[in-house]
């Protein structure tokens, strides 16, 4: 390329680029250089004639010449679900044939009864003549990270500023995101600080921002036609470069909007690069500062987006007015003048994992609508990212949150702009707002209440489950009315799942330490039969006076429970711990009971009128599923594990909280498998976390215990 | 007949609420704000903001308009208040105060903590000052920014501005209003121009013009 060729080719690329000047006015500017040059070439020795030749003839070509065209991947993106087929222009144009590979109609199904999508991905185009061609209806083009990022530390300077470390600030006043706690305390994959890791390897961290706008401008008030870009912010480099557009990473831009969870198909793109920039990190093979190249790790720490986008991008209820309204504590709408701060219940990353998993991995599109209603997460690609969690990495943001909400409300809705009358003092003659309270119920109401009552006071199989398909008014009544709140808390707060989930631990905490000091579930040598008296009508006697923190017992239940135990003592002395998991069956054939499975065990509890039916153990009741994604999926599972359980005298290890508990424990740990683990959570009803190890799990099953019988000594 | 019938309507029915920015108080407000000069780093508001010839504000209008002259006028304005008028001036200026701390340059504990303490007695107020207006989920919010300064520090660094900037910036990108196709051209003439950029603005990357984002 002669500098003539070269100075035409950077000229028009910068018309283009800074003065966006259009395709046509270039033609024009081109072809009038070449000119200009054909003319003074005859008089001067330092200008080619062969140069005119070889000046483009379209702005396109300067640039694809200059190589400053992104790196990118296409993709045929389905009107209807969003779904991405990749699509190679340059051979797919050529001849139909090679658009066989890709379907004429989207295949993709939202859940597995769900049907195909079934939408046309292409359509004919008429290219003179009678010859058509068939092209994409809607394409999306995704940006390569690895491109941009070669592109980028190829730059000169650029490293240098990635590469300075952050200073530990001596105040506690810090100037910038990198000095923060959050992005300090990053570890990589093998568990060392991310950020300041010895060596040359380059690690960089990323905000995650998406919004959609108008691609026409603010023309109009009413946004008709909207896209939705996806921009990522280099954390690394100084705050005055970092928003630069060379320096922001737009990873694609989406044709229209892609409704809720649609939006994850172009998310995923984006994750993909950064579980590969994870582990193992991406080699360049050479950079600016480095000849013989470098490994870049990256992470996506951070999500920034108004209050609509941010909901949608990790997977939570789509309304910030919906019932799930606040993406950072798990406090309901109708909680929201509960100004204390610590009475807003937190959300956990493992609850929200595990809906979010449950949501995707729901058969029916029924199933995921009440997965979603009931704990208000969908699946996000983000939580494919092994380090993110949506509760931390996600802020309101400022801009949206204080200029344009709370300043701008203040002004025009509480304050009131009004330039036709004289300026008052805001007060008003509408009758205050205030939360709806309905003094009369509808029967209807009544009847759910009702209903859901019964459910806690049977305590059946699943309870925790069913209590979620209570709307959260009916959750609300129960807590109300029972008392059960937070220890210490003086409202009653929280979204559905919350509630539940409070309702729930009452009933178990109860539950577990009656049962454990009544009938000696864990005790061998103590074990009684079982006082119906307690277990059976316990909401009505108890319940007022337990609340979650376990207040005190009755003494009448001790008595009977201490009569009881003597007088059994003797039967069940030289029994051990492993009959007594399966309580309903001790009058019976223990084994044989377990193996027939979950039939049997229903029998077995009508025969015996001891009310021990709360206890079922080996149910398969469980609808959400949450059992199955530990392993033991069914009641022949459980039955199994448990007996080898017994075999192996495990669970006498597990629970005998009483003495020599550090042998016991290594003994049992020793033993005791996961799954067995899982299955004796599910053997006492309680709920385990999905990724717990070992020794977590163990803890929690003897802490329960534990917890129990100090509240039982101190009664 | 027909007056006797409208003897029984309450009068002032037609004025539900009595707006606190009124004719005067806007004319005091305009007129102070042209007396008023700002730093050359404080992009104006417009003249006659709030009328319906302007229309809409941007965040940084707002910001402006409630950081700054607000305040110069209204403490004037309604120095000698006692009642209510005070109870709102003083609501008021804790979301200014707030907003204020939340906005500076570098952030620490004790900012946050500031933060939150104005903020909270901002919203705590908001009931029984406007009892006929019912909290937004955006009060909540607010409540949250706190942790955000808390987490990841200066404010400046996570908040929405630079992709707002980038629209207005892709804008200005020629599509020929092509709606199925420009796509493929912003991605393909956007980091064109970073790239554009980054190579011929090198010099621009060493101005270290510390700009306060107030």
């Amino acid at each position: 390329m002669t500098p003539a060729v070269r100075a035409a080719s950077v000229l028009s690329v910068v018309l283009q680029n800074f003065y966006f000047l259009p395709r046509r006015a270039l033609r024009l500017q081109l072809s009038g250089i070449r000119d200009i040059i054909r003319h003074t070439s005859t008089n001067s020795a330092s200008l080619v004639p062969s140069d005119t030749q070889s000046i483009p003839k379209d702005p396109r070509t300067c640039s694809s010449h200059l190589q400053l065209d992104p790196i990118v991947t296409q993709f045929i993106c389905c009107s209807r679900c969003h779904c991405l087929y990749p699509y190679e222009p340059d051979s797919s144009l050529r001849s139909d044939r090679e658009l066989s590979a890709i379907p004429l109609l989207c295949s993709y199904r939202e859940t597995k009864a769900d049907g195909a999508c079934g939408s046309e991905l292409l359509k004919q185009k008429r290219i003179g003549g009678n010859e058509f061609r068939s092209i994409p209806i809607r394409k999306y083009i995704h940006q390569d990270i690895r491109a941009w990022l070669g592109r980028l530390l190829s730059r000169k300077g650029i490293e240098d500023h990635l590469d300075n470390r952050p200073h530990l600030p001596t105040s506690a006043a810090i100037d910038d995101i990198l000095l923060s706690d959050i992005l300090l305390s990053l570890k990589d994959s093998s568990g060392n600080s991310f950020l300041s890791v010895p060596g040359d390897e380059c690690r960089l961290v990323f905000s995650l921002s998406v919004d959609s706008f108008d691609p026409f401008g603010n023309q109009t008030a009413k946004q008709s036609v909207s896209d939705t870009g996806i921009w990522l912010v280099l954390l690394n480099l100084p705050w005055y470069m970092r928003y630069r557009p060379e320096n922001m990473y737009l990873a694609g831009i989406i044709p229209h909007k892609p409704s809720t969870h649609k939006i994850n198909h172009y998310l995923q793109l984006v994750v993909n690069d950064f579980l590969e920039l994870w582990d193992p990190g991406i080699f360049f093979s050479r950079t600016y500062n480095f000849q013989l190249g470098r490994l870049a790790k990256a992470m996506l720490v951070l999500v920034i987006c108004d209050m609509l986008a941010v909901r949608q991008v990790v997977g939570y209820a789509n309304s910030p007015t919906a019932h799930y309204f606040c993406l950072l504590c798990d406090l309901d709408i109708h909680d929201i003048a509960v100004f204390d701060r610590k009475e807003w219940p937190s959300k956990s990353l493992a609850d929200a994992h595990r809906f979010a998993t449950l949501w995707r991995d729901a058969e029916t599109q029924q199933e995921r609508d009440s997965i979603f209603a009931a704990f208000g997460w969908r699946w996000s690609p983000l939580f494919d990212l092994p380090y993110f969690d949506p509760t931390l990495s996600t802020v309101v943001d400022s801009m949206h949150a204080l200029d344009l909400g709370l300043f701008q409300n203040h002004c025009r809705t509480l304050f009131g702009i009004d330039l036709d009358h004289v300026g008052g003092d805001g007060s008003s003659s509408l009758p205050p707002v205030s939360k709806k309270v309905t003094s009369t119920s509808t029967s209807i109401e009544i009847a759910r209440v009702k209903a859901c009552n019964k459910l806690v006071k049977e305590n059946g199989v699943g309870m925790l489950y069913k209590l979620l398909a209570f709307q959260r008014c009916d959750l609300y009544t129960i807590c109300l009315y029972y008392d059960i709140r937070v220890e210490g808390g003086r409202h009653i707060v929280g979204t559905r799942w919350v509630l539940a989930k409070q309702i729930y631990n009452w009933v178990r905490y109860f539950l577990v330490q009656s049962y454990i000091f009544l009938s000696g579930r864990f005790f061998s040598q103590r074990q009684s039969l079982d006082n119906a008296a307690i277990m059976g009508d316990f909401p009505l006697r108890n319940a007022k006076s337990i609340g979650l923190n376990i207040k005190a017992n009755d003494d009448v239940s001790d008595k009977e429970d201490s009569q009881e135990r003597e007088s059994v003592a003797e039967i069940d002395d030289n029994m051990d711990v492993d009959n007594d998991e399966t309580d309903e069956e001790t009058d019976e054939g223990t084994d044989e009971e377990m193996d027939r499975g979950d039939s049997g065990d229903n029998e077995g509890v009508s025969e015996d009128e001891r009310g021990e039916e709360m206890i079922n153990v080996s149910d398969e009741g469980e609808e959400t599923g949450e059992a199955d994604s530990q392993g033991d999926g069914n009641s022949n599972d459980l039955a199994h594990l448990i007996q080898e359980a017994k075999n192996r005298r495990i669970l006498r290890h597990l629970t005998d909280v009483s003495a020599d508990r550090a042998v016991k424990q290594g003994r049992a740990l020793a033993q005791a498998t996961r799954p067995l683990y899982f299955a004796i959570g599910r053997y006492l009803q309680i709920i385990l976390p999905t990724r717990g190890k070992k020794l977590e799990l163990h803890n929690i099953i003897v802490d329960l215990a534990r917890t129990a019988l100090s509240s039982r000594r101190l009664c | 007949m027909r007056e006797k019938l409208c003897s029984f309507v309450p009068v002032d029915n037609n004025e539900v609420q009595s707006a606190v920015l009124g004719r005067d108080v806007m004319e005091t407000v305009w007129n102070d704000m042209k007396k008023s000069l700002l730093p050359s780093w404080i992009s104006p508001v417009p003249h006659n903001w709030g009328t319906k010839t302007r229309g809409k504000l941007s965040a940084d209008n707002w910001r402006v308009v409630c950081t700054i002259h607000l305040p110069i006028t209204l403490i004037w304005l309604w120095r000698s208040e006692t009642e209510r008028k005070k109870q709102l001036l003083e609501n008021f200026m804790e979301l200014v105060t707030a907003v204020r701390i939340a906005n500076m340059r570098v952030s620490s504990p004790s900012q946050a903590d500031a933060y939150d303490k104005h903020i909270f007695r901002y919203v705590r107020a908001l009931p029984s000052l406007f009892p006929h207006h019912p909290l937004r989920p955006i009060h909540h919010a607010a409540l949250h920014v706190g942790d955000g300064i808390r987490r990841f520090g200066p404010i400046h660094a996570h908040n929405a501005s630079h992709y707002e900037r980038h629209i207005s910036f892709l804008h200005q990108i020629n599509m020929n209003n092509k709606v199925g196709e420009y796509i493929c051209q912003f991605l393909s003439s956007f980091p064109c121009s970073c790239n554009r950029q980054g190579s011929s603005k090198r010099r621009c990357l060493e101005v270290q013009s510390v700009t306060p984002t107030f």
